[in-house]
């Protein structure tokens, strides 16, 4: 059932039994979970079932890094949250990203890839997967465009990463007509934005939640479990929250909004490899349709990807590398200005500075001509790829979300990023690119050429988050070094807890919605279990 | 770099993932650096490489010395297709154990750039 909380009185007060803050993959599918199973579950969702340009403007907030990041636009604040405009790559994350690694100070989780295991083909279906095999081996033996599109490496240095496509899940309109169900016992709050999450005097056991509107209208709600599932909201929530606890809510030790995670991804150099056209289709996150696209698109995207005993070897971190097509062009300013119109337009938003963009593009459109010249008719003796890496960024308490003075309009302090990257950082995508060079000539099948290649050296421009937000309220047994415990419970306070990437205490190389949705079925279950 | 010098870079690299192909005439037997520099399918891009290793590497400019280093110890192969499959056994060799050198961007085996030298240090090519 979907209610709009500007149709309630003033003061308005709603109890349920579960109380989920968000609509995003993470609070949908908890929601999904646990409806029908002796709760009454609430989800309160800031925005409305369609976006609104007011709401999402209390996104905005200032990045201060040198790297930036849109705060305003790389998360949807409506009924599905960012579900709006992922790509749908799908991947679980590596087993020895929940290791601890001695050359990766604060790794660690305090749960294995094992334990998450069982929840994976739950999060598979939310996600609408075409299959649950994940194996190299496997898609060579079952496809041909896979097996014949394969670049060839030896699995020693560089092993491969499979990702499978989902349609993508726009988890707000595929699972609405399950959620708005009037005999399920779920009720969805629209346009309420939680303003305060109120606990009793020594903060250990939430109260209720206030909501604000726009319209300055609140309301109140309680329940016996609270969750948030707020993305980098999450942290700004506790923050926010210091009625009682000066520092906030889980905040003793100063954990909150610190280790801030995204995944350093960068176009940089390029690859010239004699292999087959439909290699960087095989490797590209904007290769084949999908398949669910109709026309013969395919269920997968293949990536290189260093192994484990290299990472370890050469002191890295994890990631991987796609493809692009790649011509020259696509580096200018008019090219980057229409990939930056399109990608606008593709999100069903009008582009922010479509008349600077359009007049770069126009200045430049020779180059940008030549680009598209070059797509559509390169040659065929040689691929000249250009190379995307996308790493995981190591964890790093400065790395961190605070409360900027400045405030919305709800009156709130806004979000203030310092999206912080260290050396290990730059250093695994400087040794990623030298390995794969390495390994191209070794093999036989050509060379890489970069564009940075010394640890001293600037990061290139174009370093980009790829919108996945990780850390800030981070999972760890010890409140010192994290903010919730391996079941995602606050530390000290009893009926509180955390779902989505904010809980990942390390970031992996793989795309982080499958795996968010794992860890939000793990703790439906977890709930279920706890409080039947 | 612009799209000419990636075709041309294309065309050099061409040599090392595309060893079977024949382009260039044999150089006199004999002459080891000679017959090295023979094996560049596109003199004018080795020399441009070279010239860029040497900046580098200044201390390897003498010819003889640079051709003793590509072919490594012991007699060279004789005939340029032995010639050519050694060296490129060497270029392998040296991505397998990292012995690789950055050169105007490209990641290259030590041999390889070693060979491109060989051209700019001025020994005669086919």
């Amino acid at each position: 059932m979907f209610i709009d909380v500007r149709n309630l009185p003033d003061g308005a007060s709603i109890d349920a039994d579960i109380c989920i803050v968000g609509a995003g993959a993470a609070g949908i599918t908890l929601a999904m979970e646990l409806m029908g199973h002796n709760f009454r579950v609430c989800v309160l969702e800031s925005g409305g079932l369609d976006l609104e340009d007011d709401i999402q403007a209390l996104n905005e907030g200032t990045c201060v890094s040198e790297q930036q990041i849109d705060l305003q636009w790389s998360r949807l604040r409506y009924f599905g949250g960012s579900t709006g405009h992922w790509g749908g790559n799908c991947a679980p994350l590596d087993a020895h990203d929940f290791e601890q690694r001695s050359w990766v100070p604060d790794s660690g989780w305090p749960i294995t890839r094992l334990e998450l295991e069982p929840f994976f083909p739950r999060a598979y279906r939310y996600c609408e997967l075409p299959s649950d095999q994940f194996s190299p081996e496997y898609w060579a033996s079952e496809s041909a465009n896979f097996r014949d599109n394969r670049v060839p490496v030896t699995g020693e240095t560089i092993g491969e990463k499979v990702f499978l496509k989902s349609p993508p899940t726009r988890f707000g309109d595929v699972y609405r007509a399950s959620l708005g169900r009037s005999d399920m016992d779920c009720s969805v709050y629209l346009h309420a934005n939680v303003v305060q999450i109120e606990t009793g005097p020594d903060a250990t056991r939430v109260e209720a939640l206030r909501t604000r509107g726009l319209d300055g209208r609140t309301s109140r709600f309680t329940a016996k479990v609270y969750i948030l599932a707020s993305g980098i909201e999450n942290a700004r929530l506790l923050l926010l929250s210091n009625q009682v606890r000066p520092n906030g809510l889980g905040n003793d030790h100063d954990v909150v909004g610190r280790y801030f995670m995204a995944h350093s991804t960068i176009r940089t150099g390029r690859a010239m490899l004699s292999t087959p056209a439909g290699t960087a289709k095989l490797y590209g996150l904007d290769g084949w349709a999908s398949h669910f696209a109709g026309g013969g698109g395919s269920p997968y995207v293949n990536a290189l990807q260093p192994t484990f005993e290299t990472q370890k070897r050469e002191g890295m971190l994890n990631s991987v590398v796609f493809f692009d097509e790649s011509y020259e062009g696509e580096r200018t300013e008019g090219f980057v200005a229409l990939r930056r119109i399109a990608k606008q337009v593709l999100q069903g938003r009008i582009p922010a500075h479509l008349g600077q963009d359009l007049a770069t593009v126009i200045g430049d459109l020779d180059e940008v001509v030549k680009a598209l010249y070059g797509r559509t008719f390169g040659g065929d003796d040689y691929r000249v790829l250009q190379i995307r890496y996308f790493a995981e960024q190591a964890p790093n308490p400065d790395s961190r979300i605070t409360l900027s003075h400045e405030r919305d309009r709800l009156g709130l302090n806004r979000i203030n990023l310092n999206w912080c990257l260290q050396p290990i950082d730059k250093h695994t995508v400087l040794r990623t690119q030298q390995l794969l060079g390495q390994e191209f000539g070794a093999m036989g099948i050509g060379r890489i050429q970069v564009e940075f290649e010394n640890e001293t050296d600037p990061w290139p421009r174009g370093v980009d988050s790829s919108a996945h937000f990780m850390g800030s309220t981070r999972m760890h047994t010890d409140p010192k070094r994290g903010v919730v415990n391996e079941n995602c419970r606050v530390h000290g306070i009893e009926n509180l807890y955390v779902a989505g990437g904010s809980v990942f205490p390390t970031a992996g190389a793989t795309m982080i919605t499958v795996n968010i949705v794992a860890l939000a079925v793990r703790l439906a279950d977890h709930l279920k279990e706890k409080f039947a | 770099m612009n799209r000419r010098d990636m075709i041309r870079g294309a065309a050099l690299l061409g040599l090392m993932w595309g060893l079977p192909v024949m382009t260039v005439q044999a150089a006199p037997a004999g002459d080891l650096a000679g017959r090295l520099t023979a094996l560049i399918r596109s003199p004018a891009s080795a020399r441009r490489v070279g010239a860029a290793y040497l900046t580098l590497v200044p201390t390897e400019s003498d010819a003889s010395t640079l051709a003793s280093l590509i072919v490594g110890e012991g007699v060279p192969p004789a005939g340029s297709d032995g010639l050519r499959v050694h060296v490129a056994l060497r270029q392998r060799s040296d991505f397998a154990a990292g012995r690789t050198v950055v050169v105007e961007g490209w990641v290259l085996s030590q041999t390889e750039a070693r060979l491109f030298a060989l051209a700019a240090a001025g020994a005669s090519v086919a």
